[in-house]
């Protein structure tokens, strides 16, 4: 028997996953969260074999809730949950720790066998989301500095204007931005702002 | 001021013209003649010293309070002379006016300047004459004489051995023979010796006359010593007029006019065939008028005549203005208590007197005879063989001098109305109805009801019946015909009727005139308002008139286009107190050849054909003055007036002084009035608050008989600019207007721009809110749903309804998968790049294929960021418009233009292909080429879009944005982050 605890923002959704189980004797849904600190809770109180991790919820992110989580039970098997994810951020969550990344609109026909397949070990993620890894994996990622430039380009900041947020020159942000540009294959700046979002570079 | 007057040569042709016609009849009674008087209150001098008519027109009065001049309307006071006293003056043929101060100083006039000489120059003078050759002769003090030529005095006494101790006078005939009146004699000089001679001729000069010399058309010459008016020749002293004279003068007919010392005026009609010995067997008429008459006072100090030939009088007390008119006055008593006037067969008249118990037959000559009767008349008539008939209260009988006779049984005591003519008297009584009078015997006439208002008896046994109701009957030879509405009568009572040569019958009644032709009537209201009492033919085509209380004189033919044209205002020469006829007129009848009329105040006639010349001359016209706002500047040309005019009014005047209240003008002000501004008898022209300008004015005038002086008179001037009104204050206005207007274009587009703001952010946050409640929960309920459906779909057993529901399932992953593609698209921008150019390109790179047409892209200018809502719009439209451009113009060619101007966002794309078809480019049909939706982005985002396409020529489709509203301003990144907020997870 598969002990599982879903975190998600949405009862609904949640409702939908539990009755996903009751036609399935090995696995059960042994408590659900709606968001970060409710999660940590349940997982303390119940230790269930695998969470099911929506990344976009109110107050803490997925992610920030995955890796509290796994501080404290570093043998967390967590499956993310996204309605949709750019590359950035697949790796972002794996490298906090997930197991497993599914796409929403797939949970239907691959929950249960990427649950089953995580709890036996394995790391699973759905074919699209592979495939948006492997598009972007011989890509240069983009540095921390980078990203916060691309962040503050976001916010509609000039070069000068991020310079003086970021203690950088003016010249130091427009190699900066070159740099972006180049990485993401970008043509300007708003086009990298696009990229840098649909990746999942940044969130604005 | 400039007056444009006639030239010499018009003046002197317009002279010999008018010269026999304008003259006062001598043949009229001077009583008859029209006379004006102005004296009293209304003068602004108390005597008239002397009178006298420039070239010019102007006649010009000189008193003891100075120099005036008078246009028949207005007297004018001449101001640099104001104050002083004048004795004399003279108008010469050079124009000028020469001025004879009581002082005996000398001041000449002319063309506005005043030049005055001195006494060192010419010594103290009593009188001025103009010799033939324009030179002036002076009289100067202590029997000295002077010539004024070449613009100087020179002393002429000595030259022409003259030695007189005075010298009272000067006078040249129209010989040229200067008589020169001494203290005791009457001297001649003859044109071209060197002295005097004495013709004898006694002189006991009054210390007052002025003007003791007058010639008269036969070359006689007059006298008035003191006491005597003789022509000057052996034996003149037979014609001599005993009436101590101040002023002789004669008129153009001839007729000596005296003007006395204290016992009024003087005519002396035909004084050439008296001088010359040619008098009549009635001797002299001489006729007076006086105080009584109406001259303003009996010390007449001068009369002249001026080029009109109205004849001036100045007095101790006023001025007088004599005429010719029309009206013949025959003097009777009680002349306005005459309420019968019947015609006499001698061309004379009846006349009833109030209650009187007698008629008064006046004949001809004025000639009055009473014809007594008992009792008191109630209508009366006088048939053609003489007989007058009378109704009295003692009943109907015939009148003459010796008393009445009534004719036999019945006795007719209650008559109402009676004609009689032809041997017939027509008769309405009130008891017996109508009857009619003949040979004696009274038959009744049945058919004529007794309502009659007037017989008129048009030929022996017929005779027309009117009726107070406005009916007719006609009787002839005891057959009736009565005529009503139908017939063509207008309604209203028939006063009076007369048959015309030709035989038309004209009726005149309350409603106008009828003829009654060829047994039909025909109507025309000539004198609207006016009821037509009377009615008389003359020998011509005129017919006469009482139209309410006027005389009128109309031609037949004005009835004819007023019956043809209702329109049409028939002309009626009207003849009142201007033509000399006093009040009101009561009555009027023909008699003989004189249309006899009884008035308010007087009993008279106008000859059947009035001689009454017409005035030939166009009047001079003159600006005065111009008043400006209240204060009064004479008229001179180019005059500049101060800035800030309320009121402006121009004076002018025209010198017709004949009927000078007849004068019209026109006017016009060049820059203000576009056409000419009739005003009457106005002489005066206002305007309010004239801007500053240059002003041209321009005035034309008409005389009595409507004779216009088109050349008129004319005056520029300016009005000053206040420093508000300079140019340079009206470009600075203008600058700080255009300022201004600037200004609130870019408010008006600020406004524009934040409210397209608004709506941006409104539409937006409006998405953002739709994206995220769609993703929120209805992407997340479906989601669950489908995993709650698949929970059912584990539960089935295989079969049909599983493959059914597992196929459904599917389905509903899809639409989940559109769905959240939709709210991406919402969520984020159409456009996978922020960047329009990137975007058009993209798009032009998708629909190109290898067959299609080639695909530019132009960027002109920085590019800008746009608004996300604007840069969707253009890409929904740049789709629109390259997909049609792709699949639909079969271009060779397609280009985009991306121009990001200071002042706007432009895109144009264009293609070379075949243009779209007129309709669907003016109905834009639905459903093809877009067109409806582009229009509706393009108004939604504040742009302008123009599609112009020609079959054959390509189409190019331009939309043009305000740059405030399509760039984004650094400051507005709100809009940006919005937009993407959340991006993450979408």
């Amino acid at each position: 028997m598969i002990r599982v605890l879903s975190v998600d923002d949405h009862p609904i959704l949640r409702e939908g996953i539990a009755s996903l189980f009751e036609n399935h004797t090995d696995m059960e849904l042994v408590a659900e969260a709606s968001n970060g600190r409710e999660a940590l809770e349940q997982f303390r109180r119940h230790r269930p074999d695998i969470t099911l991790m929506d990344l976009q919820m109110p107050e803490m992110s997925g992610i920030d809730v995955m890796s509290a989580i796994r501080r404290e039970f570093p043998d967390a098997r967590i499956i993310v949950l996204t309605t949709h994810a750019g590359d950035v951020q697949i790796s972002r969550a794996m490298k906090a720790g997930a197991r497993g990344f599914l796409l929403k609109g797939l949970l239907r026909r691959e929950l249960l066998d990427t649950i089953r397949a995580v709890h036996a070990g394995q790391k699973r993620m759905s074919s699209e989301v592979a495939a948006e890894i492997a598009e972007h994996a011989t890509d240069e990622a983009l540095t921390p500095r980078e990203v916060d430039v691309l962040r503050l380009v976001g916010s509609g900041n000039t070069n000068r204007e991020i310079g003086t947020l970021l203690s950088l020159t003016e010249e130091t942000v427009k190699s900066h931005i070159r740099n972006i540009l180049a990485k993401l294959g970008a043509n300007d700046r708003t086009h990298a702002l696009a990229i840098g979002i649909k990746r999942g570079i940044i969130e604005l | 001021m400039r007056t444009v007057p006639f030239s010499v040569g018009q003046l002197l042709i317009a002279f010999l013209l008018a010269a026999p016609l304008m003259a006062l009849d001598p043949h009229t009674k001077i009583t008859d003649l029209v006379h004006t008087a102005w004296s009293g209150g209304e003068l602004p001098f108390s005597a008239v010293t002397d009178l006298a008519q420039t070239t010019d027109g102007n006649l010009w009065v000189s008193a003891d309070e100075g120099l005036f001049r008078f246009d028949g309307v207005r007297f004018v006071r001449f101001e640099p002379f104001s104050g002083t006293h004048l004795r004399y003056i003279l108008a010469t043929h050079d124009g000028s006016l020469w001025v004879v101060f009581s002082s005996g100083l000398v001041s000449r006039l002319s063309g506005g300047r005043i030049t005055r000489f001195s006494l060192q120059e010419l010594p103290q003078t009593n009188q001025l004459a103009e010799d033939r050759d324009g030179s002036i002769i002076a009289a100067t003090a202590h029997g000295g004489l002077a010539r004024f030529r070449h613009g100087h005095w020179h002393e002429a006494a000595s030259a022409l051995h003259h030695s007189a101790r005075l010298s009272r006078q000067v006078w040249f005939d129209r010989d040229g023979v200067l008589w020169l009146l001494t203290e005791d004699r009457l001297l001649k000089l003859l044109p071209g010796e060197d002295h005097f001679i004495d013709p004898g001729i006694p002189a006991r000069p009054s210390l007052l006359s002025r003007h003791p010399l007058a010639e008269s058309p036969d070359g006689a010459v007059w006298f008035a010593d003191s006491g005597l008016v003789r022509p000057v020749k052996p034996g003149g002293s037979e014609n001599e007029v005993k009436v101590g004279a101040n002023t002789v003068m004669v008129d153009r007919q001839g007729s000596l006019w005296v003007g006395s010392k204290d016992d009024g005026l003087w005519r002396f009609s035909g004084a050439g065939a008296i001088a010359s010995g040619l008098t009549g067997p009635t001797g002299p008429e001489l006729e007076q008028f006086t105080k009584r008459d109406g001259l303003s006072g009996n010390i007449v100090e001068c009369a002249i005549e001026d080029r009109e030939g109205n004849v001036w009088v100045g007095t101790d007390q006023g001025l007088d203005r004599f005429r010719n008119g029309v009206f013949h006055q025959v003097a009777i008593p009680d002349a306005d208590r005459i309420n019968g006037l019947y015609t006499s067969s001698d061309g004379g008249v009846i006349l009833a007197l109030g209650d009187r118990s007698y008629l008064e037959r006046v004949d001809p000559e004025g000639k009055i005879t009473l014809l007594r009767f008992a009792g008191s008349a109630i209508a009366n008539c006088e048939d053609s063989d003489g007989a007058v008939w009378v109704s009295t209260s003692a009943g109907f009988g015939r009148l003459t001098s010796t008393g009445i006779s009534y004719p036999p049984q019945p006795r007719l005591t209650a008559i109402t109305r009676m004609s009689c003519r032809f041997g017939d008297v027509w008769i309405t009584d009130e008891r017996q109805g109508v009857v009619r009078f003949s040979a004696g015997k009274v038959t009744s006439v049945p058919g004529l009801r007794s309502q009659v208002r007037r017989f008129f008896p048009e030929s022996p046994g017929r005779v027309w019946a009117t009726y107070t109701d406005g009916r007719i009957s006609i009787y002839d030879s005891g057959a009736i015909r009565e005529y009503g509405m139908k017939d063509g009568l207008p309604g209203g009572a028939i006063f009076d009727i007369v048959k015309a040569d030709g035989g038309d019958i004209w009726l005149a009644g309350e409603n106008g005139l009828l003829r009654f032709r060829n047994g039909r009537f025909q109507h025309a209201d000539v004198a609207p308002g006016l009821r037509l009492s009377n009615i008389e033919r003359d020998d011509s085509t005129f017919l006469w008139l009482r139209a309410g209380r006027v005389l009128m004189r109309m031609d037949t033919r004005e009835f004819d286009r007023t019956a043809a044209n209702p329109g049409y205002r028939p002309r009626l020469e009207s003849y009142g107190p201007q033509e000399g006829i006093p009040g009101d007129v009561r009555i009027m009848a023909r008699s003989g050849k004189r249309v006899w009329v009884s008035t308010s105040k007087s009993l008279g006639y106008v000859d059947l054909n009035p001689h009454i010349p017409k005035n030939p001359w166009p009047p001079p016209v003159q600006i005065e003055a111009l008043t400006v706002d209240g204060k009064t500047v004479n008229a001179s040309g180019g005059m500049a007036l101060p800035k800030l005019i309320h009121n402006l009014q121009i004076d002018y005047t025209a010198l017709s002084l004949s009927i000078p209240e007849r004068v019209r003008f026109r006017y016009k002000l060049e820059g203000v009035d576009k056409d000419w501004q009739e005003s009457g008898t106005r002489r005066q022209a206002y305007y309010n608050d004239p801007p500053p300008k240059k002003y041209r004015f321009l005035v034309k005038a008409c005389n009595n008989d409507g004779v216009w002086n088109e050349t008129g008179a004319m005056l520029d001037f300016s009005i000053d600019p206040a420093y508000y009104q300079t140019h340079w204050f009206e470009a600075a206005w203008g600058a700080v207007g255009l300022a201004v207007l600037w200004g609130l274009y870019r408010y008006r587009l600020y406004r524009l721009a934040q409210k397209f703001n608004v709506r941006f952010e409104e539409r937006v946050n409006e998405r953002a809110r739709i994206a995220r409640e769609l993703h929120d929960t209805l992407l997340q309920s479906f989601q669950a749903l489908m995993l709650r459906l698949q929970a059912v779909d584990d539960m089935l057993p295989e079969g049909k309804a599983k493959d059914r529901l597992e196929q459904t399932l599917q389905r509903g992953d899809q639409a989940i998968a559109d769905g959240r593609s939709a709210v991406y698209d919402l969520r984020s921008s159409a456009t996978t790049t922020n960047d329009l150019a990137v975007a058009v390109s993209g798009l032009g790179d998708e629909l190109a294929t290898e067959d299609s047409a080639a695909f530019r892209l132009v960027v002109e200018g920085i590019a800008r960021d746009l608004h996300a809502i604007i840069r969707d719009e253009l890409y929904g439209i740049s789709r629109e418009a390259l997909r049609n451009a792709f699949s639909h113009a079969r271009a060779r060619s397609i280009e985009t233009e991306i121009t990001y101007g200071e002042r706007e966002l432009q895109l144009r794309i264009r293609d070379d292909g075949e243009g779209i078809p007129l309709e669907i480019l003016e109905q834009g049909r639905s459903g093809h080429y877009g067109l409806p939706g582009m229009r509706e982005r393009a108004r939604q985002i504040g742009g302008q879009l123009d599609i112009r396409s020609q079959c054959g020529a390509g189409t190019e489709i331009k939309l043009t944005i305000a740059a405030t509203i399509a760039y984004r301003r650094s400051k507005g990144r709100r809009l940006f982050r919005l937009f993407q907020k959340r991006e993450d997870s979408v």
